[in-house]
């Protein structure tokens, strides 16, 4: 189980997290092995966003297990390899998005493969046109094709994206999934948070629902088999 | 990536936003003259105690700048939620707070730079003392107020009242440096009195404070 536990990229056990009476997720369980896409979907205030932090280990779960490659700590080997698409853009405003990336990439260290990658993400995401402009000048739209740009920086194998839809136009919506789609076949795991769930029809191998906090639904990829910690249902 | 790289990227990118805006600088800078010019019109140092008292004017004024660029230090840090984009890399925090606090010292002694000569001119004063030494004073006394102000500031980034908090913390912890540096200038303003103790007393501040700092940082920034 443990063997089984650790190939995956993702595991939440029993995971709670509350912040003062307010419970912000409830006994989450669920795993996401590598080139799976999961769609992680509910209501306003249903957990995702903290979901997301935690699983980055932005935040700490107040009771149970987070396991990202097996690790339960955010050992800077791990931390290159989670990529998080936030809801904030987590760019400097004052910065071109190229400088933006730079100073990412000096942070993760890509040394000499900065330049070469900085590009390889721009030229994915789209954002070639307008690397050069400050992010203040730059449209809601323009700055999530950076944001993704940043979190895929240091090409990392766990992808979590909150929202990731949100603002785009058509044809940018057309470009995100061409990309997911690419990553999972890449063997890159993928929890996106969305409302969006219609955009990942066809491409997710799995969803779990959230409902304040608690998991309402999870619908595992078929390759978890029975590594997969049983989802615990939401108490009356 | 080496831990002085990090930082100095840290330093970098505050100077090049700094550049760009001049935000920071240009109100500080306002502040801490008007100070400064305010103490000017109120009285004219003609005694030597009236020398002590204008070493304090001085760095009344420091103290007003400093607080405005530490404030400031983490608002950039704050917008878009770019302190946790620093969290998920490897960088390591004490190599984010040592490059926060090196960039928030130069921006203090750039204000401190253009203070001084006015602050001579504005008192009709001149250094009788050891100027060289009374420079050893000026970097550590920054420094402390820096080292101090840069932890607090972190601590208060989130708090609804942090301009209101981050004085009330760090005004009390900075007590003992402030005392040195008021001391020590007014020794290189009169040309008598130790300011070598004085000197001892802020090493000896800036190292256990900047100890401390190091080692409580990451559980500062770190989440709930």
């Amino acid at each position: 189980m443990i063997e089984a536990l650790d190939s995956k990229a993702l595991v939440f056990e029993g995971v709670c997290k509350t912040f003062g009476e307010t419970v912000a997720l409830w006994q989450v369980s669920f795993a996401l092995g590598p080139g799976e896409l999961v769609a992680l979907t509910g209501s306003n205030g249903a957990g995702k966003s903290t979901l997301l932090r935690v699983a980055a280990f932005l935040l700490k779960p107040t009771s149970g297990r987070v396991l990202v490659f097996g690790q339960s700590r955010p050992t800077p080997d791990v931390k290159r390899r989670i990529g998080l698409l936030g809801h904030a853009s987590f760019l400097y405003e004052d910065l071109s998005a190229e400088e933006n990336l730079k100073f990412y990439a000096a942070l993760y260290a890509l040394g000499r493969e900065a330049d070469e990658r900085i590009a390889c993400v721009l030229r994915e995401v789209g954002a070639e046109d307008f690397r050069h402009r400050p992010v203040r000048t730059l449209s809601h739209g323009m700055r999530k094709r950076v944001s993704l740009a940043r979190a895929m920086l240091s090409d990392p194998e766990l992808l979590l994206l909150d929202e990731p839809f949100s603002g785009l136009d058509v044809a940018s919506i057309e470009r995100t999934r061409a990309l997911m789609v690419e990553w999972r076949r890449r063997g890159k795991a993928l929890l996106v948070a969305t409302h969006q769930a219609e955009l990942l029809d066809g491409i997710a191998d799995g969803e779990l629902v959230l409902d304040r906090g608690r998991v309402r639904s999870w619908r595992a990829p078929a390759s978890c088999g029975s590594a997969v910690p049983p989802p615990v249902r939401e108490r009356a | 990536m080496s831990y002085w790289t990090t930082a100095m990227r840290i330093v970098a990118k505050d100077l090049l936003s700094e550049a760009r805006t001049r935000e920071m600088t240009n109100a500080v800078l306002f502040f801490a003259l008007l100070v400064l010019v305010l103490f000017s019109f109120s009285f004219q140092p003609a005694s030597d105690e009236e020398r002590r008292l204008a070493s304090g004017v001085l760095w009344i004024a420091f103290l007003f700048a400093g607080v405005g660029v530490l404030d400031r230090s983490f608002w950039r840090e704050r917008v878009n939620e770019c302190l946790d984009a620093l969290r998920l890399t490897p960088a390591s925090a004490s190599a984010l707070f040592v490059g926060k606090c090196v960039a928030n010292a130069l921006f203090l002694l750039l204000a401190e730079v253009i203070l001084v000569p006015l602050f001579l001119v504005f008192f009709d004063l001149s250094f009788r003392g050891d100027v060289r030494a009374w420079l050893l004073v000026l970097v550590l006394g920054t420094w402390a107020l820096v080292v101090n102000g840069t932890f607090f500031a972190a601590m208060t980034t989130n708090v609804r009242s942090r301009e209101l908090l981050l004085p009330l913390l760090l005004l009390p912890v900075s007590v003992p440096a402030l005392v040195a540096v008021v001391e020590a200038t007014a020794a290189a303003l009169l040309g008598e009195g130790a300011m070598r103790v004085w000197i001892q007393v802020l090493i000896a501040f800036d190292v256990i404070y900047t100890t401390l700092a190091l080692l409580l940082f990451e559980t500062v920034v770190e989440g709930t």
